[in-house]
Formats: structure tokens, sequence, C-alpha cells
């Protein structure tokens, strides 16, 4: 692997390997820049994975982010005082969430782009539309089905329309998705193979999914699931301009006189403080990480955080709404073995308005529980004893979730800011939450568990749970902290992810979006890097960063 | 929520009931170290965490939480045995509330035949009305209880205990990490 020593001053320094920081490095070195990418996990290989999941999973260093040295405090209003809490989780190692995600591939919908023009802004809420279009996005979301490896097929008749196929077909279906099928059947609604980042053939190198089952959580031990750790890292090393620096904590971002960025400095595996100089920066460090940063690096020319002079900075947090209903089936489902998900059903990406609801989203069946159970029960039935020991099996293997992912409005409230008393193991001060869902979304949240609940109904399920929703407040999905616009005054970047402040500094990660999406949104956090690349090629092309 | 249907985000969220998935995230590091210890510890050997009350009044409430009967329990899993490594290195956040969660059954028991606090003291069938009680009026105690429990049922062996797998063969786990459809019932051809 190329390095580059600290006073180097090369092109490009990327702070974040994840699922836009992959992308990123992988793209700009592949351009012909030198780029140098800082995480501040470590670089783990597929020999460091297992499926043990209570050393592996909770592991801090190989998988969730959740570390006594790395706290965040939440609070639900202003007003609170914030407590430590664990309430969102992100992957701190060389391909970040990707590492250890579900990997449901979504696209949204053209509607979620022009949402504020097609059905108007939420009392509360800060809907706008995006600066950029489906059409603008959607070679990039082929090069993503491409590129990154998604299974899947053509046709959705709920999907926006698609310039490709996908470059493997979809994972094969397992008996939640058969049953996912019967119940949309019965209902008049639309079960499809499910596309997803893991791979149902080999591909590019790359070996086919083995179907272990433990996908969300683990790391894969075959190198099937797309993550950018296999699929995008080994490309940007091969190109001997990059070097991926693990174990570089990034603390501050740095200004010249001239108000442009010239590089960051980052605490090494020692604790040392390092300054890598940098033509340009790309922060890629996720919803929560990034806004965090610039907050961090406030200067006198920016008092309330770097390239926040709207003070948006933080706010408009989303993490997507959930809701679902659970049930038993009469015959074993063995939702433990393959990969979460094989059917999803895109019906309710625009719900019907007249019901008094905003925004939309899917629903999937999947074995919502982790592992090997843990004691998995039922409601209303003992937990414990002969009776539960009786039933444990069939609760663990007969056991099905049908789960919604929906939209979750922006809020200018909800957001992160530095915490004013917690720090970090390195001193720093730590990310503060205050989030209180919009009530639009609790009224979607739990139209999404009915509609969960009658979906598992319709399938024919001998038990089927009350359902839940309407109640999401945390979580992996971070975005919304450094929106995208056109008006200076309202969003923190531009429609080419440069921050409208910082001529210098580019922001490439969920924090850039501008509404949550309709359920999973690591896909668009890949198109929308594939695009900024380009747009970041051409504009350092033409001399213009 | 249900409590079933949201059995994977409380483990990982720490929300509900059980703050298990965050406060494991934050120990997890010291888990490999159970792992050579459960190779070498004799059943002889003292206790880390418990006190042999303890350890008997533990060992009697983890076997009415999983019995033993025609097919293998807690006691066959060696669920005091890894629980007691557990709470004495990687768990030790748990100790207070463990350690209440003993005193409460000690008072509770003590109240419903006086003179005794030990539960493990108990007919079998005084423990089962015993624990459904306790479960009702000390939900907290009970489920630290349980879900340590579980925990001993059903993790890698490698951790001391699901002793020769009879927590998965419990629940018809196989832990051989790659399949081929069909997978259940429902996707046969």
């Amino acid at each position: 692997m190329k390095t580059y020593r600290p006073t180097d001053e090369v092109d490009f320094v990327i702070v974040g390997s994840g699922a836009a920081g992959g992308v990123m490095a992988h793209k700009l070195a592949g351009s012909g820049f030198s780029v140098v990418v800082l995480e501040q996990g470590p670089w783990l290989t597929e020999k460091d994975f297992s499926h043990d999941e209570l050393n592996y999973r909770y592991h801090p260093e190989k998988s969730l982010s959740q570390t006594a040295d790395q706290p965040h405090t939440f609070r639900a209003k202003e007003a609170d005082k914030a407590e430590k809490h664990n309430i969102i989780s992100y992957g701190r190692l060389v391909g970040g969430g990707t590492v250890h995600f579900t990997a449901n591939y979504w696209r949204f919908p053209e509607i979620e782009f022009e949402q504020a023009t097609r059905l108007g802004v939420p009392d509360g809420s800060s809907v706008a539309d995006w600066p950029i279009t489906y059409k603008d996005l959607e070679p990039y979301y082929t090069k993503v089905d491409w590129e990154i490896g998604v299974s899947g097929k053509a046709g959705n008749p709920f999907e926006p329309w698609r310039s490709k196929g996908y470059p493997v077909p979809p994972l094969p279906i397992k008996s939640e998705g058969v049953l996912c099928e019967r119940g949309a059947k019965k209902l008049g609604w639309h079960a499809w193979p499910a596309p997803m980042a893991i791979l149902s053939r080999p591909y590019r190198g790359r070996a086919a999914c083995v179907h272990c089952g433990l996908c969300g959580g683990y790391g894969c031990e075959v190198r099937a699931k797309s993550s950018t750790l296999v699929a995008m890292i080994p490309g940007a090393v091969a190109t001997a301009r990059c070097e991926i620096r693990p174990h570089s904590y990034v603390r501050r971002i740095e200004m010249g006189p001239n108000g442009r960025v010239t590089g960051v400095t980052y605490f090494d595996k020692d604790k040392k403080d390092v300054f890598q100089r940098a033509k340009a920066v790309v922060l890629s460090a996720n919803g929560v990480e990034t806004p965090k940063l610039l907050l961090l690096s406030a200067t006198g020319a920016f008092p309330d955080g770097l390239a926040n002079s709207s003070g948006q900075v933080g706010r408009n947090l989303m993490f997507n709404g959930d809701g679902g209903a659970s049930a038993l089936f009469d015959h074993e489902i063995n939702g433990w073995k393959g990969a979460n998900v094989s059917r999803i059903i895109w019906d309710f990406f625009e719900v019907p308005r007249e019901l008094g609801l905003y925004g939309g989203g899917g629903l999937d069946m999947r074995l919502d529980v982790d592992g090997p159970g843990h004691g998995t029960s039922w409601p209303g039935e003992p937990r414990w004893g002969r009776e539960w020991k009786k039933r444990a099996k069939d609760y663990f293997n007969k056991r099905v979730d049908a789960v919604a992912h929906t939209t979750q409005l922006p809020v200018s409230t909800n957001r992160i800011d530095l915490d004013p008393v917690e720090k970090d193991a390195w001193g720093l001060a730590v990310p503060r939450i205050t989030f209180t869902q919009h009530p639009q979304d609790t009224k979607l949240g739990k139209w999404f568990g009915d509609r969960g609940r009658e979906l598992l109904q319709a399938a024919g399920a001998a038990k089927v749970s009350e359902s839940w929703g309407g109640n999401r407040g945390g979580g992996e999905h971070l975005l919304g902290t450094c929106r995208m616009g056109k008006d200076p005054k309202t969003s923190v970047i531009d429609a080419d992810h440069r921050a409208h402040d910082v001529p210098n500094l580019f922001i490439v990660d969920g924090s850039s979006f501008v509404t949550s999406g309709r359920g999973q949104p690591t896909l668009t956090i890949q198109a929308l890097a594939f695009r900024a690349a380009d747009r970041i090629r051409q504009l350092a092309k033409a001399g213009s960063i | 929520m249900t409590e079933s249907g949201v059995d994977r985000r409380d483990f990982v969220f720490g929300l509900a009931g059980a703050a298990a998935g965050a406060w494991l995230a934050t120990h997890a590091s010291e888990l490999r170290a159970i792992a050579a210890y459960a190779a070498s510890v004799a059943p002889e050997e003292p206790y880390e965490f418990f006190t042999p009350d303890q350890a008997r009044e533990f060992d009697a409430i983890s076997a009415q939480i999983v019995p033993t009967d025609e097919t293998p329990g807690a006691r066959e899993a060696h669920v005091v045995r890894f629980v007691d490594r557990y709470v004495a290195t990687v768990a030790k956040d748990w100790q207070p509330g463990f350690q209440d969660a003993f005193k409460r059954l000690g008072d509770a028991v003590a109240e419903k035949t006086p003179g005794n606090r030990s539960f493990a003291a108990l007919s079998d069938a005084e423990q089962i009305a015993f624990l459904t009680a306790f479960e009702k009026a000390n939900p907290a105690s009970f489920d630290r209880f349980r879900y340590l429990t579980m925990l001993g049922m059903f993790s890698d062996p490698v951790h001391g205990g699901n002793f020769n797998k009879v927590g998965w063969k419990l629940i018809g786990f196989e832990d051989r990490y790659s399949w081929a459809p069909p997978f259940g019932y429902y996707d046969r051809v």
C-alpha cells in the first residue's frame, strides 16, 4: 500500500471509511488523486470475524460502536438534561457500518426528492426538496448495484425506473419470503425479491453467500456481503495512490488564513496528535460523527462550528421510522438460516393521503431476534419453566416478524450538538442527541405496524402479536445533519456536496440527506458518494477546488 | 411495542427491560478471557462472584427457569458456572443489581416462609409458585435472573455455558453456519 507522510500535502483526506468513505476512496484514488483515508477503528479482515454473538456482536473493536470510551448523551427536549445513553450505533472499523449491516439495498422512489413540492411540508417539520432528483442519481444507483455488488431482480412495479438490471440474481427465497408472498397476494399487495448487498453468485472475485444466517451485527466470513471493506477498499489500495490509515481519530479540521481547509488533526493509535496536510477534505464520518467534527472545529470566523453559517450543522437528525408485528406459524420457518430478508413489499411508498398520513415505507418479513434467540418467548405465554421449555423450539423456529421501514420527518430541533459536560477517552466533547419524533411519524409507524399485522394474518399465522410502531428514537441510520440544498442560509452543502462556507471541504454521508427516505438508506448514501466523487473530480480537473 | 416484537431491538439498544446490549457492548472485550477459563475450570474450583449460598440459590432459580425434564436444562448447561464467571469479569457493572436481586429474593422468601431466606430450600412446587409471584412483584430482579440464565443456555459454549450445546439442541439451532434451501417448511418446492 502506498503511504504518505503527514507533511505530504495529499489531494484529499477522507475522514471515515464506511458506506460513503470507502466509495470516495475508491473513486477519487481511481481518478488519479492522492488520498489518505483516516479511520478511527481497526482494519480487520474476514479472518477476524466469527459467529459468536456474545464475543463478537457486541465486541467494540470488531463490530458495533458503543464503547465506554466514546459515549453519547440523549435528551428528548432541549429543556431536559442529557444523560449518557445508548440509542445510536455505528461501525468503528474500516468499512464502517457496511461490515455489520443487514444489507437491504432499496432505491428511494422519485417522490422522495421532491416531497415538499408534491406533498407539502407538515407543521413542525423541515421537509424540503432535494437539490437533485432521482434522475440525477439514477446512474449512480446503478453504479452501486454493479460496482458494490447487489443481488436482486428488476421489474418491481413500485421501484422507480432503472437503466440496468442487477449484476446477480436475487438470493434464494426463504420460508418468510414464501409467507410474505402468500400474505401479499391475499391482500392484493406485491411481494418482490429483496435487493440485498449480499452476493447470490460469485462476482468480481468474491464468493457467493453460504446462508449462514448471521448478517446484521456480524462481519461476513466469506466476503459475500458487499461491504466497502471488501468491495471498495481493496480497489482503492490497488491504485497505489490511496493509504488507509486505521486507528486515526480525527478531532479537528484545520483552517488556513484564506478561509480554506489545510488538513486535519487526528489522534493516532497512541493518542498522539498528528496533522495530515491536504488540498481538500472529504467528511464521510457518518450522520453523527460528521457534524460533531464540524462543531469541534469552530474558529473565530465560524464560532458556531465550521461550515455552519446556516446554523444547520447537526440539525434535522433522522433515523427512519418503523413498525411491525410478530407471528407464530404452524410449521418451521427457521428464519435464522440465510440472509435476513428475501421478499419486500413496496406498495406503500406513497401512503394514501386521505388517511392523514405523510410519507411512506416498505415492509419485509424476517426473524427479528438475535443469534440463537436467548430465550425468545411469546407475549402472554410463560417465559420460563416447563411450559416455556416445551415451546422454546417453536418460539425460535416458527416465529417470524413483519417489519416496516418508513419515513421519519426532519425536525429542526432534533439534532446532535456537543455535550457541555461529558468527554470521551480522548478528552473530546461527546455528541449530545436531542430527539423527539414528529407526531406524524408516530401515526405512520402505527399504521405500518397494523399493515404488518394484517400481512401476517393473511399469510395464515397461527398467532399474531399486537402491532408496534411509531416509536423510533435511535438506531444505525444516522441521517440529515448536514443537509444539502441550494440555499446557503438553510443548508450546509450544495448539490456537489461542497460546504457552502468552505470551498475545499466536502461532506458525503448520511448527513447529506434532506429527507430520510422510506426505509433503507445505505444504497442512497453510496449513490450520493459515487455521484459526489464524479462531481469532485470534475471540479478538481477544472481547477475550481 | 410487544415483548417479542422487540427482542432484537432490546438486545441491541438496551431499551425496555434489558439494558444488556448497551452493557455488553462496553465490556465485551473481556469476554475472550472467559473462553480460556471455560476450558480449564474444574467443578470443585471456588466461585469468583457467588458466595456458596448465592451459587446454591442461583442454581435453584436457573433450574426452575430452564428445568431439567426429558431434556437437559440450566444445570446441564452449566449456567451457574457461566454466570459466575461472567458477572465476576465482563458483567461487573451488574454486580450491584444482581446483589440487590438476591436480597429481594431473600426478603420475599422470608416473607413467605418466616425464618427462611433460601429459595433453594423450598420444595419444587413451592419454588414454582414463589417464582411466579416474584416475577410479577419484582420484574426487574426476575428479568436479571432470567436473562443471565438464557445467556448461559444459548451463548456459544466457548464461554462456559450451553455445555455440550444443550441449549442449542433445545431450540433446534445448529452451528453449521452454512445452509442451502429449503431453509424451512414453507420454501420446500
